[in-house]
């Protein structure tokens, strides 16, 4: 496996930095991952400008991409045969699934991964640019109904931040559970591909 | 003080969050002036600038969602005043507008909802998640000139498609506009027509004119 697979590259999000390292613990990936910053998400021009520089110094490998559809070409990446993507409109789906991201979408949940609610001030503070609780709640409010927070299972819950993040965006917080099934099963998937 | 200072004071109300301040500063100046001045020479220039600066990832998110906020709420007290009103009031049309199948991403669309009823359309918003049957359905049902889809990404404004082939299959197309828009068709241009629209507009304060321009376009 270790031959088959030593050309293969995995760049990933890094909001899946924590459980795509547990599975390369495992031995389940044995390939060499680089991650880009997941706050980029909020920049996706950037992000583009990043993944075209990685994917021209990784050209003469086969190369995995971790991402959802987070910026406007993503999907033409996948013309080149040696690149393939991970199935999922965005980091969301690729954890949970598609039925489970669709329902819980449409039970009016914003959804929250365990990186992004240790990096909350970062993501709403810093990249959103909502500097008070009384800024955010009217916006949060119209959009949602509640916040769901992933458990993949890999990350230990830190209650009273979330109960921190639930006060600042004025919406109540749930705890659904999910486990790094769907994400391994995408990952595997390409990986046997393209070995 | 000139227009050109107001819209920079306005301009840092709205950056530092302070929306009441910003509606109060813009009623204040509308009465030493009026409001179809303050409006069309202070709010909506500033709004078209800022609107280009969001698109290229030069302003926050906030920045959005507060200038729509005192948009909207200044629209309505606006609203009141005659000749505003007569500038802006008559019945354009009437539009559907909604997100598209599968997403979930609304602030684009709610702008363009407020921008519009402002300047005279009839807007129908369905909301998130909207299936292609269901907006030409509601269309029909309400008697739309204009359909308008709002898509984030690429996977899901090709579930606009849908909504072309549902308005060719009844033979509507040319008679119902379809207006596409969102972050997906400024950064991918070709897609406006590969998905079947009949145009876009970059950014959300531009809508209205565009919905003009597409009720004015001769069907070939």
């Amino acid at each position: 496996m270790k031959e088959k697979q030593s050309n293969i590259i995995i760049i990933a999000c890094s909001i899946f930095k924590t459980e795509i390292e547990h599975l390369k613990s495992e031995g389940k990936v044995d390939v060499p991952v680089v991650y880009l910053n997941s706050m980029l998400h909020m920049y996706p021009q950037r992000l583009k400008e990043l993944l075209d520089n990685k994917l021209k110094k990784y050209q003469n490998n086969k190369v995995i991409l971790v991402f959802g559809d987070c910026h406007a070409r993503m999907v033409d990446y996948e013309k080149n045969t040696n690149i393939t993507r991970t199935h999922g409109i965005n980091c969301c789906e690729i954890f949970l699934g598609t039925e489970k991201y669709k329902k819980t979408r449409k039970d009016g949940a914003f959804i929250l991964l365990p990186e992004w609610a240790h990096r909350w001030k970062e993501v709403f503070i810093d990249y959103m640019g909502f500097k008070t609780s009384e800024q955010i709640k009217p916006f949060m409010n119209e959009m949602h109904k509640k916040i769901a927070y992933v458990d993949t299972g890999h990350v230990k819950i830190n209650y009273q931040l979330l109960e921190e993040i639930s006060t600042f965006l004025g919406l109540p917080i749930e705890i659904i559970n999910s486990s790094i099934y769907e994400l391994e099963k995408s990952i595997i998937k390409l990986l046997n591909k393209k070995s | 003080m000139d227009n050109t200072e107001k819209q920079k004071i306005l301009a840092e109300f709205i950056s530092e969050g302070e929306k009441e301040q910003a509606i109060a500063s813009l009623t204040t100046w509308s009465i030493e002036t009026s409001f179809k001045e303050v409006i069309f020479e202070v709010l909506e220039p500033l709004l078209i600038t800022w609107g280009k600066l969001w698109m290229q990832g030069k302003l926050s998110l906030a920045h959005g969602y507060i200038s729509g906020k005192v948009a909207e709420e200044f629209y309505v007290i606006a609203s009141g005043n005659e000749e505003f009103n007569i500038a802006t009031k008559e019945n354009k049309g009437t539009i559907v507008l909604g997100n598209i199948e599968d997403d979930f991403h609304p602030l684009g669309r709610r702008l363009v909802k407020i921008f519009s009823q402002a300047m005279g359309w009839n807007m129908i918003d369905l909301g998130n998640d909207i299936p292609a049957e269901v907006f030409v359905e509601k269309a029909i049902e309400n008697k739309a000139d204009i359909i308008a889809i709002s898509a984030m990404m690429f996977t899901t404004a090709k579930n606009i498609i849908k909504v072309r082939k549902e308005l060719d299959t009844l033979k509507l197309s040319g008679q119902i506009k379809l207006a596409v828009g969102g972050a997906v068709f400024k950064l991918r241009p070709e897609l406006v027509t590969e998905i079947g629209g009949d145009g876009t507009a970059d950014t959300a304060i531009e809508a209205p004119q565009l919905f003009e321009r597409l009720l004015k376009t001769e069907d070939l």
